[in-house]
């Protein structure tokens, strides 16, 4: 095991539990698609920071159902949160994934 | 690539998505994670291979292909002896999702009054780069950086915030969103105390605005040594607040020209930039009179420097 008793605690240098780094993992296999990558970019940019399926849809030029589909797996992870307005359907991002998706589409 | 400061950055493009998604594919495994985890914790300080076979659990098979992985897409870089790195690229983006930098930002209490001060500074001034998050976490680690090295820590605050302010700059025109229409020019010694020093402030004053200069050292000292100050002023070169700091990737991938002396094979190399090594002793312990023979050596080749950048050399451009 690597460990030094002799250092100053440090919060982030926490070994990491199997579990946590499982969780991450599966975050980024979420986060490591092409559209789910552009989709959130687009939720980031938007003004209100929130953007519906069509909208996302006539942006990346991709079908609704497809949309509908990678939106799911975002939803899923906790990564983008989902609220039904009228017809529309509503996407933004997860108010604690915020930072991390910022940081990553930098 | 042009940057326009005030207005928000577009989102991503479909290739720029398919760039990152193959990046992150390459992270996206639990001993990937936990790799890259332990490299961005040393923030780009080199982490022996043995190490990371240590702290690990997985085969050294299994570490090896990560590793080369991440080396490919450019998130880890090899450094000399056996070592690796995190690329700057992914402190910035990925220590949040990797759990390392806290999500929100940590309560502004947390930190000392002096650093967060700094921060907060920093973060009007970064504004249209780099994120709240990015700027503390910068301060921060800049901190740490020199507080592990610091005999007197009276004026620590202050540092870290010019080395904060010094990386992210750098960090920025690492990435391109800076107009880096000047050269960007890096001196590297071992103790950033005395060689780099004199280099450096030469060429500013001899170049003024036409040059970003930055100096750093491979193991640096405590302070710049006092008879550097006199050579200096004896020769007509202020001498600007400048203090010894370690050697950062970003400085050096920000850099048109890396300069080093005595210490070429502790630099990183990455392609495009243009290296030189100037063989300069080290004034350290020597009498004035070789001090002063070191200073006239590298003022000499700063001058051809100067020339071969094509920078104007009016005296009223300098500080």
């Amino acid at each position: 095991m690597h460990s030094s008793p002799d250092r100053q605690p440090d919060p982030g240098e926490q070994p990491l539990e199997r579990s946590d780094a499982e969780g991450i993992a599966r975050t980024l296999r979420v986060l490591a698609d092409p559209t789910r990558l552009q989709m959130l970019s687009l939720i980031l940019t938007s003004d209100s920071g929130e953007v519906t399926i069509g909208e996302l849809a006539d942006a990346i030029g991709f079908r609704q159902p497809t949309i509908t589909h990678h939106a799911g797996i975002l939803v899923d992870d906790g990564v983008v949160e989902r609220s039904v307005r009228g017809r529309q359907v509503w996407l933004s991002i997860a108010s604690d994934r915020l930072g991390a998706v910022r940081d990553l589409l930098r | 690539m042009r940057h326009a400061p005030t207005t928000a950055a577009p989102p991503i493009d479909a290739v720029g998505a398919r760039s990152l998604a193959t990046r992150l594919a390459a992270v996206a495994d639990p001993v990937a994670v936990a790799l890259l985890r332990r490299l961005v914790i040393a923030s780009g300080r080199p982490v022996a291979d043995a190490d990371l076979h240590d702290g690990v659990e997985a085969s050294a098979e299994e570490i090896d292909d990560r590793i080369s992985a991440m080396v490919r897409v450019g998130l880890i870089l090899p450094s000399p002896g056996l070592r690796h790195r995190a690329a700057p690229d992914a402190i910035i983006t990925l220590a949040t999702v990797l759990g390392v930098a806290a999500d929100t930002p940590a309560p502004r209490d947390e930190l000392p009054p002096a650093l967060r001060r700094t921060a907060e500074l920093l973060t009007t001034r970064f504004a249209s780069i780099f994120s709240e998050e990015t700027v503390r976490r910068y301060v921060i680690e800049s901190y740490r950086l020199l507080a592990e090295r610091a005999t007197v820590t009276a004026h620590l605050p202050t540092l870290a915030g010019r080395f904060a302010t010094e990386r992210l700059g750098a960090l920025a025109s690492a990435q391109g969103l800076t107009l880096a229409t000047t050269p960007e020019v890096l001196f590297v010694c071992t103790r950033n105390a005395a060689r780099s020093q004199i280099a450096a402030a030469s060429l500013r004053h001899l170049g003024g605005a036409g040059v970003h200069v930055r100096t750093a050292g491979t193991t640096p000292a405590a302070r710049i040594d006092p008879l550097i100050e006199r050579v200096l002023t004896e020769a007509g070169i202020p001498l600007p607040a400048e203090f010894p700091k370690p050697l950062t990737d970003e400085a050096v991938r920000a850099a048109d020209f890396v300069i080093t002396m005595g210490c070429g094979d502790a630099c990183p190399v990455y392609p495009g930039r243009r290296y030189l090594d100037w063989p300069v002793d080290d004034p350290a312990g020597r009498t004035i009179e070789e001090v002063r023979r070191v200073r006239d050596q590298i003022i000499g080749r700063v001058a051809s420097l100067a020339d071969e950048l094509g920078i104007a050399r009016p005296a009223s451009a300098t500080r």
